[in-house]
């Protein structure tokens, strides 16, 4: 039996739906955006929209209306959304549009009507006496507005005010207009017209036939402009120009239409305030544009403020290793129409870059310690300045800027090659200056606040750092040249390192020696011959480690005792493949490592496990941090060229790289492979293989038939799985002795396909139509050939999102040398909406352990609209024969990563109250297990 | 199929569209298919079909011959051509519990294929075991049973209607085992009855009294409505002919998919859609659909289609409608005798079709054959012609009459 592990890698993007108003307060504007299964609230301020909240919801929002005093989420289970369901919620009464039956709700459902037609779509009117309703519905004679009553008493609807028959071809939306105008704007695909019962007015000007009107939303409250979004990304404004009667009555004069410009195709418009339209877009990047009073030089009027990036929908994707670091990196075709563009994933840690600065020949970054007034002053010139001095001062010694520079308490200690210098940082002065005896030259250095020790050639010396003095300590020779030594000091030293880690040419060592007699402590062969380039004592979470770069990019890392100075947990990582330099650094108050080569990457600690994660930056030679007020908590980064100063971000996310391209597909070919170097296509119901001839034609090798539409193609092997239209999955054998193809096993279910993956030789799994994904397993050892032709489908999850992909990979760097992820192999899944997520097998234990946490969890959090999450799987029903299968095998757990802290923290002390008894021991097993699963979730 | 595909992968449409467009498009190709040949058992007319909803696979026949017959409709066979086999057979020389006379109603357990119901001129209905073949209950009746049904969705409660030679509607509870209830109200025999699949404890029936009634089955009292042809108008119907639903007896009954309209035949000839909700005539014309039958006769709607279709056998063919257009779309011809019953497939928009002359046959689908383009690359590359697939050799020409 096999079970898989479902986890979302990055959340859907498309945007579905947005609102604007007071949500989270009277005084706060809000912005709301539906996306799929998750809604994200936002402040409007001045500086921009600042996130709030973003909760996820077990179902689907089809569609979302402000509704006083509260925002009212339709969500439904599938079943809803399949027949379209609308809600438009005015009077504080609801109006639901499932097919075509309208209910009307108060606290409770007042009335249903069955209109028997289909209902293209339907509002609330304004200003009517009783509840009025105006849809737009079509039947065979074309399309029609009609009108009803809802009477409340009676609790059913009545004929309306007025009706118009016959309104255009493809009339499409309703929009209803406030007071003083009333009435309804009729929107259709070449014409926009205006009806109150009274009135009927109509224009069709030629900009709008261009494309489809798919979205609207009112600017004024008084219902005098309006923005029209259409399918080419085309934003409009409707204006409605009034007229004032000789009795005092304004009425509706003129409407007009002007193009502002282009955006990203909307799915959805909302205007914020001060001419800020949000644009929410489905098939492109969502959009916060600005509408000026002025056009621009090509006529528009929009200007785009923000941008959000939209991975959906995922057409097709694959993963590739650019940099064959075993780190997968992520290719996408996203978007559709003008919004096409293929865009690059990959995991690891952002720097937002601040700053930079072009200075040629940089050899090192400068350090600041200690002194607050120098933390609080140092300003990103000052920061130059000193480079720059450093330089200049180093110069005039004309040897090689080789420079650690401690500003501490107005005095810096300055290394360079031929000396230790003592400088106060005011006038510049020297102080004190330390020389080799003989006048050799410092080949490497370490220090901190209080001490510094350097190496001559196999010569190390320890000095420490008086008030206006140098002060030599102790000398000791080592048996080879010294290749790098680290003092940081650790523990509760404060200050002061009683350990010094040296790392040795010729033998390739790394050594603990006791400060200050360099008496030895412990001595590690690294084995290679490649020699250390840096040493590192940091801590993590309360532990101890010793970090060795070598000048191949790998990395060995150790627990150390700080008392004993002896190593232990030996380990290897390949982190580049140019000499590493190693820096700590401190963001959000825990400590990180940064390894700058020509990968750079920052190593952190998450629940005493190493965690290594790269960063999307190129190449860094030297990185020191840097905390002053213009910018706080920052990293200054260096390479041959430029210094960049930036900040790093709190959580570990998908960073997404955009490039441009375009996509096109002709002809039947539904999918084509590379199989056993031959072509694989499917034509229809055909499985067809080709052979590239030495005459270089294309020879048809065999086909195979027994398909209603074979869509999708994905080997293993002399194995292929086929992705039927609508007949679930067929495992194919190539026969290359024969030239045939064998039919080995089918799944019979009638899944209507839409990605299909091997998973290994047994297991194959598939995504259909209603949103779900399944497991198959082939039973080789099934005693009769009827059961062997059988895929039984062991698992199956409902997911809310249509997979168009899957693909073999991983975007997390592997071969790490952890091998505490008790999941194996990894294919990745990508979705309609711009979702990324991840399958993965795990053992029967895990998974009853974590089907175990699933429940707990879901007893736990309370879910948004109280929609059961026990309800949201099993309700993924096909609508036809609406069998429902039972979940099993697989195990639900993508709710369970999006949890605030306390609700985790909840569900932990349940579990563990729960394990307690049988398993105390093992209780530290599986939460670390746990903690690295759920880390491995990103 | 492209542009579907693309709008589905892009997220434009609602997936559920390209699978209603593909299933209409697979209904309108409906043609009886030299791939596809269903086992022939029965020795005399068969009365009545059943496919399970569970997995889509057995199908159930009843046969005058008294015989009934379980096939896999599965295709084991790795090849596109293949026969539905009869897996098993309740005939006369394996099963002394067979019914003496016609089999009028077969029908699956809705939630279990462990189990099937068979009604029978013999006047007894039989709940029989699969795994055993044999009955585990049997009712006696005082007449000629012509039909029984039980509710799709009903969990509640496990109530078979029956429908015999007596006016009166029996219900039969599995549980007890026995006779619960009466419906009162027909003053002929009652020819069809069908549980709507919407609400559990509502019941349509058809007499020889020309009318159709609609129960709920929790009321004491009468019915709840009964259908009238002129929704009320007095003056179109003479006084005797008030509240009623054909002008000969009614003799077929069918729900759609959504248990929201009911459809009905006569032996008028006529055929009518009804609101199930208020009992209004629809008005659809189907126009003229020839019925001579003298019992119940079962016909059915498509299901996931935009528009549905309604099958209705049709002397020898099954005439195919739409549902709410009234259109006649095409007669699936092909049965040398008259056609009694036909059972749709909703997961591959098949359709199986028995009557007069013993024989089963399954309609399914055109498939669309490797594209044009494929065959153009093939010719200019001056490649060797792709294999013909047998599958289209013969060209789809395959009406047997």
């Amino acid at each position: 039996m096999s079970y898989n592990y479902v986890v979302t890698a990055q959340k859907p993007t498309a945007v579905n739906a947005c609102v604007t108003g007071h949500f989270t307060s009277a005084e706060d504007l809000n912005l709301l955006i539906a996306k799929n299964t998750r809604l994200e609230i936002y402040v409007v301020t001045a500086e921009g929209l600042r996130p709030v909240k973003e909760v996820g919801l077990y179902g689907k929002i089809a569609v979302m209306e402000l509704f006083r005093p509260k925002v009212c989420v339709r969500t439904h289970p599938e079943e809803l959304s399949l027949k379209q369901a609308s809600s438009v919620r005015k009077y504080r009464l609801g109006l639901t549009r499932v097919g075509d039956l309208l209910l009307i709700t108060g606290a409770a459902l007042l009335t249903r009507c069955a209109l028997n037609s289909q209902v293209i779509d339907v509002q609330f009117l304004y200003g009517c006496q009783a509840p009025t309703v105006c849809f737009i519905y079509q039947d065979p004679q074309g399309r029609h507005v009609k009108t009803y009553e809802v009477s409340l008493r009676e609790k059913e609807f009545n004929k309306g005010p007025w009706k118009q028959e016959n309104v255009e071809a493809e009339a499409s939306m309703v929009i209803p207009v406030p007071e003083p105008f009333g009435g309804a704007i009729i929107i259709g695909q070449e014409s926009i017209t205006y009806h109150n019962g009274d009135k009927y007015l109509a224009i069709a000007p030629p900009t709008i036939k261009q494309s489809t009107i798919v979205c609207h939303n009112r600017v004024d409250p008084n219902g005098s402009r309006y923005l029209l979004g259409d399918m080419e990304g085309r934003l409009f404004m409707l204006l409605l120009e009034k007229e004032e009667l000789m009795d005092g009555a304004v009425v509706l004069k003129d409407l007009h239409v002007e193009l502002l410009g282009e955006t990203s195709i909307a799915e959805c418009l909302t205007y914020l305030d001060n001419g800020v339209v949000f644009v929410g877009s489905r098939l492109g990047d969502s959009q916060l544009v600005k509408l000026n009073v002025d056009s621009n030089d090509q006529g528009s009027y929009v200007a785009v403020m923000e941008t959000f990036t939209n991975l959906g929908p995922i057409v097709d994707m694959c993963v590739v290793d650019l940099e064959r670091q075993g780190q997968g990196q992520l290719v996408t075709c996203s978007g559709a129409f003008k919004e096409g563009s293929l865009r690059i994933i990959r995991n690891g840690i952002g720097i937002h870059e601040h700053a930079s600065i072009d200075l040629p020949g940089i050899k090192g970054a400068v350090k600041f310690l200690g002194g607050a007034s120098s933390r609080s002053t140092a300003s990103v010139l000052e920061l130059s300045r000193l480079v720059k001095h450093t330089a200049v001062t180093t110069h005039t010694h004309t040897t090689e800027p080789y420079c650690t520079v401690v500003v501490f308490t107005c005095v810096c200690v300055q290394i360079t090659s031929v000396s230790v210098r003592l400088v106060t940082q005011d006038s510049k002065a020297l102080v004190s200056e330390w020389k080799e005896p003989q006048g050799k030259n410092i080949s490497v250095a370490s220090c901190n606040s209080t001490q510094v020790v350097l190496a001559v050639g196999r010569v190390l010396y320890y000095l420490q750092i008086l008030t206006g003095e140098l002060k030599q300590i102790s000398s000791t020779e080592m048996e080879h040249e010294v290749a790098c030594l680290d003092i940081t000091p650790l523990g509760e030293s404060a200050g002061e390192s009683s350990i010094c880690a040296v790392g040795l040419w010729t033998d390739i060592s790394a050594r603990l020696l006791k400060l200050p007699c360099f008496s030895p402590l412990h001595k590690e062969m690294l084995g290679g011959e490649i020699i250390p380039r840096s040493i590192l004592m940091t801590t993590f979470e309360g532990s101890h480690y010793l970090l060795c770069a070598l000048g191949d990019g790998a990395l060995f890392y150790f627990g150390l005792d700080i008392q004993t100075g002896v190593l232990s947990e030996r380990k290897k990582v390949t982190l580049g493949t140019q000499p590493t330099v190693l820096r700590t650094f401190r963001s959000l108050s825990t400590s990180n490592v940064f390894a700058c080569s020509d990968r750079p990457t920052v190593i952190y600690s998450s629940n005493h496990k190493l965690v290594f994660s790269n960063v999307n930056l190129k190449e860094v030679n030297y990185m020191c941090p840097l905390n002053s007020e213009g910018y706080p908590d920052s990293l200054a980064l260096a390479n041959n060229s430029t210094l960049t100063i930036g900040t790093i971000d709190e959580i570990q996310k998908l960073h997404i790289r955009t490039t441009v391209a375009e996509k096109e597909v002709k002809g039947a070919v539904y999918s084509m492979v590379e199989f056993n170097g031959k072509l694989l296509a499917s034509i229809n119901s055909t499985v067809r293989l080709y052979e590239w001839t030495a005459e270089k034609e294309l020879r048809t090798e065999c086909n195979h038939y027994n398909n209603i539409m074979a869509l999708y193609l994905k080997t293993k092997g002399d194995f292929i799985l086929v992705g039927d239209l609508m007949r679930s999955v067929l495992l194919l054998a190539y026969k290359p002795m024969e030239g045939s193809f064998e039919e080995i096993a089918r799944d019979f279910n009638p899944n209507w396909m839409s990605a299909v993956e091997i998973l290994d030789d047994d297991n194959f799994l598939g995504a259909e139509n209603a949103f779900n994904l399944f497991v198959c397993q082939k039973d080789s050892a099934a005693t009769t050939d009827e059961e062997r032709q059988h895929l039984q489908e062991v698992g199956l999850f409902h997911l809310g999102e249509f997979v168009n992909v899957f693909s073999h990979g991983s975007l997390v760097l592997q071969n790490l040398g952890e091998s505490s992820t008790p999941t194996q192999g990894s294919v990745l899944f990508g979705t309609v909406n711009g979702m990324i997520g991840l399958v993965t097998s795990l053992s029967e234990s895990w998974y009853s352990l974590l089907l175990d946490l699933q429940n707990r969890l879901n007893k736990v959090i309370k879910s948004v609209g109280k929609i059961e999450h026990s309800l949201y799987p099993s309700a993924a029903v096909r609508d036809v024969n609406s069998h429902s299968r039972t979940l099993s095998h697989t195990h639900t757990h993508t709710h369970t990563l999006t949890l605030t802290h306390s609700a985790r923290k909840g569900a932990w002390t349940l579990l563990v109250s729960h394990c307690d008894v049988e398993a105390a021991t093992d209780d530290l097993l599986w939460r670390r297990g746990l903690s690295t699963l759920l880390h491995h979730s990103f | 199929m492209l542009s579907f595909l693309y709008a589905r992968q892009s997220g434009l449409d609602d997936p559920v569209r390209l699978r209603r467009a593909e299933s209409t498009r697979r209904v309108l190709s409906l043609e009886l298919n030299h791939n596809r040949d269903v086992d022939r058992i029965h020795g005399n007319g068969i009365n009545t079909l059943d496919i399970e909803v569970i997995d889509g696979r057995y199908m159930l026949s009843g046969g005058s011959d008294g015989i009934i017959v379980i096939y896999d409709l599965e295709n084991n066979s790795k090849k596109p051509q293949y026969t539905c086999k009869a897996i098993c057979t309740v005939g006369r020389s394996v099963c002394r519990h067979v019914h003496k006379f016609s089999v009028e109603t077969v029908q699956w357990y809705p939630h279990d294929t462990g189990m099937f119901v068979s009604s029978s001129s013999d006047k007894t209905m039989k709940v029989w075991d699969t795994e055993t073949l044999k009955p585990a209950e049997e009712f006696q009746f005082d007449g000629n049973v012509y039909c029984h049904h039980m509710s799709p969705v009903a969990r509640k409660h496990s109530l078979v209607a029956v429908g015999t030679k007596d006016p009166k509607v029996q219900l039969c509870d599995l549980k007890s085992g026995s006779r619960i209830h009466i419906l009162q109200g027909h003053r002929g025999e009652i020819l069809s009855v069908r549980w709507s699949p919407r609400y559990d404890h509502i019941l349509a029936t058809a007499s020889t009294d020309i009318r159709v009634r609609i129960w709920d089955v929790r009321r004491a009292s009468g019915s709840l409505f009964t259908l009238d042809q002129h929704n009320g108008d007095k003056s179109k119907a003479s006084s005797e002919a008030v509240n009623t639903a054909h002008n000969g007896r009614v003799n077929g009954l069918c729900f759609t998919a959504d248990g929201l309209h009911l459809l009905t035949t006569g032996t008028d000839d006529r055929m009518r859609l009804w609101n199930s909700g208020t009992g209004e005539n629809t008005l659809v014309n189907y126009g003229k659909v020839v019925n001579e039958s003298c019992k119940g006769l079962k016909f059915t709607v498509s299901r996931g289609c935009s528009p549905e279709f309604v099958f209705v056998p049709c002397g020898s063919s099954v005439a195919v409608y739409g549902l709410h257009s009234g259109e006649l779309i095409t007669m699936l011809r092909g049965h040398y005798n008259n056609v009694d019953c036909c059972e749709f497939h909703p997961d591959y928009q098949e359709l199986y079709s028995g009557g007069k002359d013993c024989n089963i046959l399954a309609w399914v689908p055109v498939l669309r054959q490797p594209g044009i383009e494929d065959d153009e690359t093939n010719s200019k590359r001056g490649g060797t012609q792709a294999a013909i697939n047998p599958a289209f050799e013969d060209a789809w020409s395959s009406d047997v009459d």
